[in-house]
């Protein structure tokens, strides 16, 4: 029994991706959030750092502060085809919080810093699921710190831009064929950089348009740890730990986005962002010791996204204000290449909150979103693995603010 | 009215749950058919025998408990297999892998004791699969009856569970009243004779294996079961034929040269004999290189095998009559298809079995890997054409009463390509492949839930049921230490 022969039991053994096209909502500030994560063209404060920092000069004041956490409830379902057999993650409530720091230092120019956790999900399915040769859990931690620099060109006209810094960390594990525990457990940090840029235009005192564009970033995972359980017989075949190198990009936004005061408690905003999510093309992992048997690619395919996004925003008095939006989340993924470590599907999403003035310069936001993924078939082609999918989230958040 | 809104806005915590659900799910249903009582008919890979042995573990996922398992989701009733409780098996015979010098090795395994197979069980059974069973058995009186052991007409796994000592095996299944039966024989028909190189046993001659599947397949049918009829996969395609490669006597240079020296010596002395009886001379036609090179084996076809026979019954030099018999060899016929078998002796062929052995210091003789490990042309050829003509029989009985059939020799050769099933990578290579458990002949539980997935899918096209598919990836392959 040589290495050879082993070779024929590994097959699609990575296979990491952790930004789904159905986790990135962006819930980088809960007045935002509850307008249907619209962002570009408004200024709420420090929180534009990261949807528009082009809006941060038109900060009304000279200090802003921001803060809040959000608990992320998302489950799929999954149901195969041609059985009764069906299978839920059973995924923890993360929460991603975000900080927002900004200052005026003169009448034309802002500073900020912003540090939020944008990608914080988990996916864990059972250890003994019918996908669990592809994927049994995964998890990532991304932390975005954002120092940023805001400049107002003229009285209505304002530019801005952020330099990004990254720091990923996944973590996944996934069946090996070779016993009924066998597993491999892939984990790997990075840290990168990229940047955050817009524009911020009031062509009228009612309306407001927003650009915004983040970059691309890669994480690449270097000497990744691979931790291999396997039956101690292949132990001289395979190294129970091993370094591993895998890339994944994370694909560049463009966000395009109108605002209108309709009436003077009324404000209406449309948004679009586009998802640069093609150059997904595939993720390969690359190890340090057996790579003849363990180093493999794994298709991808992805598609750019354009998500649509509608919000509306009711003052009803000096203290309170609501807000309602929606939007429609596009899967970016492949029809043929539809992996259960990211389950995204075809999303609606429906937003709401209450921003409470609650006393002087202190503001409390609390808001609700919920998706609904779209019950679709799906198939992993290369894995000859297919089933029916189909996904729910349910996202609540609180967020103070401190403005003077 | 603050107090109002506060609780509006608190409202989202009351609806923070995340419950998706399915609106269009899978529903089983049983079709056209009627599975409350199922009995599954057939051999050894009906009863769960698994790596030399029916054990235990083995007969839980044998195919037709694996189907039931699922069966029960459409009115299917209880299936009874008759309970092998250990571990080691019946008869002796069971594998296990094992590290042996730092390699993965099939060993003897021990796992407790023996369980008798007499007296019988007792009770009724719905799986009914007799390893060593060959269609003819089937229908044979008294294949359960301790008393024609001796005589070899009784069958010890038969014996366990016939339900009266002349019962036939399908007379028993029928007594049963089943409602839905499967039917997979006729790999006995021909393995036999297969797997020791056409030495061992003889295939059944097709006029007669028509006649016994006729008979058996009439009498279901007039018990007014609705069934599955499997045909035979090419033995060929199975991991106990495929794993030695014939043109594994790598060599070096040095080796080569010295091979064919001794290769030349042999024929010199071919020819001395040859010319003594006044005929022409004789050549191997073989050349040793540097690299692989396929190995000797017996001929059963050389030309001068009747005079190098009377010549050595009449002489009394042992040393000529080793050599007489040694030097009827040739070299396998690779692009011809011959194969080796699982049982090839691999500590043999390191001793010079499949080339030449030092038989004194300096003296080279010639060893040909018996015909008991060889599957050649001819024997190919037979087994080849006995599988089509039976696997035809076994199409057409389908079709004249209706039944569902499943063309697991079809399957089985796709998988010997390799097929990937929900992320890993199934063939039919020895203890890597999956599906092929240590004897090479029988399969994993892995391999097993497969085969169920096959029964599955014919069933539920011919009656328009939907049974569930069976997670294959559930089921292990072959036990790692």
């Amino acid at each position: 029994m040589n290495k050879k022969l082993i070779l024929s039991m590994i097959l699609l053994i990575g296979a990491a991706t952790v930004f789904a096209g159905g986790y990135q909502v962006r819930l980088q500030g809960q007045k935002q959030t509850a307008m249907g994560l619209i962002g570009t063209p408004f200024n709420f404060g420090s929180s534009s750092i990261f949807y528009n920092p082009g809006a941060l000069a038109m900060m009304k004041h000279d200090y802003s502060f921001e803060v809040g956490a959000n608990f992320i409830s998302s489950n799929v379902l999954y149901q195969s085809t041609t059985s009764s057999y069906s299978a839920e993650t059973n995924n923890p409530i993360s929460t991603p919080i975000h900080i927002y720091g900004a200052a005026k230092l003169n009448e034309k120019l802002s500073l900020g810093i912003g540090f939020y956790t944008p990608y914080g999900s988990t996916t864990e399915w059972d250890d003994n699921w019918a996908g669990k040769h592809l994927i049994q859990n995964i998890s990532l931690k991304a932390i975005y710190i954002q120092p940023t620099l805001s400049y107002k060109l003229m009285d209505n006209l304002s530019v801005g831009a952020g330099f990004v810094m990254v720091n990923g960390d996944v973590d996944m594990q996934k069946a090996l064929p070779y016993a009924e525990d066998a597993y491999v457990r892939l984990k790997g940090t990075d840290f990168n950089y990229g940047f955050n840029v817009g524009v911020f235009y009031q062509p009228t005192p009612k309306m407001n348009i927003g650009i915004d564009y983040r970059s691309q970033i890669n994480m690449q995972v270097e000497q990744g740890n691979a931790t291999f359980n396997i039956p101690s017989s292949l132990e001289s075949l395979i190294s129970k730990t091993n370094k591993f190198t895998a890339e994944l990009p994370l694909p560049a936004n463009l966000d395009f986005g109108i605002s209108y005061q309709i009436t003077e408690k009324f404000l209406a905003a449309i948004e679009v962002n586009y998802v640069f999510w093609s150059v997904y093309k595939d993720i390969s992992f690359t190890f340090e010791e057996d790579g003849e048997l363990l180093d493999n690619t794994n298709p991808r395919n992805y598609k750019n996204t354009l998500i649509p996004r509608v919000g509306f925003q009711y003052q009803l008095n000096e203290m309170f204000t609501f807000a309602a939006g929606a939007y429609y989340d596009q899967s970016p993924t492949d029809e043929k290449n539809f992996n259960p470590e990211t389950v995204s599907l075809d999303s609606y999403a429906f937003t709401a909150g209450v921003s409470i003035k609650a006393y002087k310069n202190l503001g409390v936001d609390i808001n609700y979103l919920g998706t609904f993924g779209q019950e679709a078939e799906k198939e992993y082609e290369s894995a000859h693995f297919s089933g029916r999918y189909k996904t729910a989230a349910s996202i609540f958040g609180i967020g103070i603010n401190y403005n003077f | 009215m603050k107090l109002k809104y506060i609780i509006i806005a608190l409202l989202p915590l009351i609806i923070f749950s995340c419950k998706p659900e399915m609106k269009d799910g899978f529903v089983p249903s049983n079709g056209e058919a009627d599975f409350s009582k199922y009995v599954a008919l057939g051999n050894s890979l009906t009863a769960g025998y698994a790596d030399g042995a029916l054990y235990h573990s083995a007969q839980e996922v044998s195919y037709p408990n694996i189907l039931s398992g699922v069966l029960s989701q459409v009115g299917g009733g209880e299936f009874i297999q008759p309970v092998v409780t250990s571990e080691q098996g019946i008869l002796a015979g069971k594998l296990k892998l094992a590290l042996v010098n730092g390699s993965l090795t099939p060993v003897p395994a021990e796992d407790g004791e023996l369980e008798p197979f007499f007296p019988p069980i007792g009770y009724a059974v719905n799986n009914l699969g007799v390893p060593g069973a060959k269609v003819g058995h089937l229908l044979a009186a008294g294949y359960g009856n301790i008393e024609n052991m001796a005589a070899g007409l009784a069958n010890p796994y038969f014996v366990r569970f016939a339900s009266s000592p002349n019962i036939s095996v399908i007379e028993q299944a029928l007594s049963m009243s089943p409602t839905f039966f499967s039917l997979w024989i006729g790999n006995n028909d021909v393995l036999g004779y297969a797997s020791t190189g056409g030495v061992g046993d003889v295939i059944t001659p097709v006029s007669e294996f028509a006649t016994y599947y006729g008979a058996l397949c009439q009498m279901i049918n007039t018990s007014g079961a609705k069934g599955v009829l499997a045909n035979i996969p090419d033995v060929t395609s199975a991991a106990y034929f495929i794993t030695v490669p014939g043109d594994a006597l790598e060599i070096d240079i040095t080796q080569a040269t010295m091979l064919n020296l001794g290769l030349s010596q042999v024929e010199t002395k071919v020819n001395e004999i040859l010319a003594m009886a006044g005929l022409g001379a004789y050549s191997y036609g073989i050349h040793f290189e540097s690299g692989k090179n396929g190995f000797l084996i017996e001929d059963n076809e050389f030309p001068y095998s009747a005079l190098f026979d009377a010549i050595a019954d009449t002489s009394t030099d042992a040393a000529t009559v080793l050599f007489l018999n040694q030097a009827q060899f040739r070299q396998i016929d690779l692009a011809a298809g011959e194969l080796l078998t699982l049982k090839t002796p691999q500590d043999s062929l390191a001793l010079g079995m499949g080339s030449f052995y030092e038989f004194a210091p300096g003296v080279l003789l010639p060893y040909g890997i018996p015909n008991v490990y060889v599957l050649d042309q001819q024997e190919l050829a037979l087994v080849e054409e006995a599988t089509q003509s039976y696997n035809d029989i076994i199409k057409n009985t389908a079709q004249e009463y209706d039944w569902a059939w499943v063309d697991i020799n079809t399957k089985v050769n796709e998988t010997k390509d390799g097929v990937v099933y929900n992320g890993i990578k199934l063939d039919n290579e020895y203890v890597t492949g999956g599906v092929f458990g240590l004897d090479g002949v029988h399969l994993t539980p892995r391999g097993n839930a497969l085969v169920a997935d096959f029964f599955i899918e014919a069933i539920n096209k011919k009656y328009n049921s939907k049974i569930s598919s069976v997670d294959v990836n559930l089921y292990p392959g072959v036990a790692l230490p």
